[in-house]
């Protein structure tokens, strides 16, 4: 009963069936405590401990932050328009929503540091806004078509 | 003009050997063998990590942006890299400034000095200070997309810094620097 095994196990039957990165880092950043900054999962301290769950889900985090934040634009962006087309069926009402609530700064696990926080909420922020423009005025029918609900 | 430069950084060179010297003097009465390894265990700071530099200053993103966005959005996008990098630099040059002064603490308690690598790290520590200022001015001059060998240099130089000043202390401090990245990574 290692933290290795809880990653690979959270991996294999949580975050396997989230569609990308932005997903997952949401679905882990949920997992933690609002008050307390613990995490927490049942299914998860039940096979494991509860110690050795909160520590997965925070490498887990940690892990899944780390790749968003060395994405290139281009990656990011596609796993921002991966995460809206698969949970949100009004893309400029999730467009607006992120804008002004900025919930993906939230989802930043505990132990990053400040220059990556930066970058990760700045490359949201512009990838945002490069949606906003997509929406608003399609390029071509690849984009409309991953961009309709 | 070169000559006089030459001869200002030796005249500070000579200064700086001088001064530790003489420090290391008044404290020989007080001389403790493990005094290097315990003001070297405040320098766990690390350096900003040079690959989140390079995805900063990544040209393929400007050209990205440039391509999917609004001018808006790119002098927006410029904006915060140009912020983001300046923030990187700041970070790496506060954190070499903070690894020269406990590497000179710790000199000065160390009675095996080794007098060719501190002359190494000293022109490595003015080699540093001088491409910092450059790249600074660069920066508001030229924009953060076009001095991204400046700062791959800047780079280079404080990682080399480290590197010296760990064999002249003789701790792994690359070792204790890399274990938050690692276990950010892991």
């Amino acid at each position: 009963m290692t933290v290795e095994a809880a990653i690979s196990d959270l991996k294999r039957h949580t975050l396997a069936r989230l569609p990308g990165d932005v997903a997952k880092l949401i679905y882990l950043a949920g997992t933690r405590d609002y008050n307390t900054g613990k995490y927490y999962h049942e299914g998860l301290a039940r096979i494991f401990t509860e110690k050795i769950a909160e520590q997965a889900l925070q490498e887990c985090h940690n892990e899944v932050f780390q790749d968003l934040t060395r994405a290139s634009m281009e990656e990011l962006l596609q796993q921002v328009e991966l995460y809206v087309h698969s949970g949100c069926p009004e893309t400029g009402q999730f467009i607006e929503f992120w804008d002004k609530i900025e919930p993906y700064r939230v989802a930043i696990p505990l132990a990053s540091d400040a220059i990556s926080m930066q970058l990760f909420n700045s490359n949201v922020k512009i990838a945002l806004a490069i949606l906003r423009r997509r929406v608003s005025s399609p390029r071509n029918d690849s984009q409309a078509a991953l961009l309709r609900p | 003009m070169t000559q006089a430069l030459f001869s200002v950084a030796i005249g500070l060179l000579l200064l700086w050997l001088l001064f530790i010297w003489i420090s290391r003097g008044r404290s020989a009465g007080s001389v403790a063998t493990h005094a290097p390894a315990e003001g070297a265990k405040f320098l766990s700071h690390d350096l900003p990590p040079a690959e989140l530099i390079e995805r900063i200053l990544d040209p393929r993103d400007l050209d990205f942006v440039d391509k999917e966005s609004t001018g808006e959005t790119v002098r927006l996008f410029e904006r915060e890299r140009r912020a983001l990098a300046l923030v990187w630099l700041r970070q790496t040059r506060r954190q070499v400034g903070e690894l020269m002064s406990r590497h000179v603490a710790a000199v000065r308690q160390n009675r095996n000095l080794r007098p060719g690598l501190e002359i190494q790290l000293a022109l490595h520590y003015a080699t540093f200070l001088l491409g910092y200022r450059l790249t600074l001015a660069l920066f508001y001059i030229q924009g953060p997309f076009q001095v991204r060998a400046f700062v791959n240099y800047v780079t280079s130089i404080s990682t080399q810094l480290y590197g010296i000043s760990e064999q002249l202390l003789g701790t792994p401090l690359s070792a204790e620097s890399d274990a938050p990245s690692r276990s950010a990574a892991s």
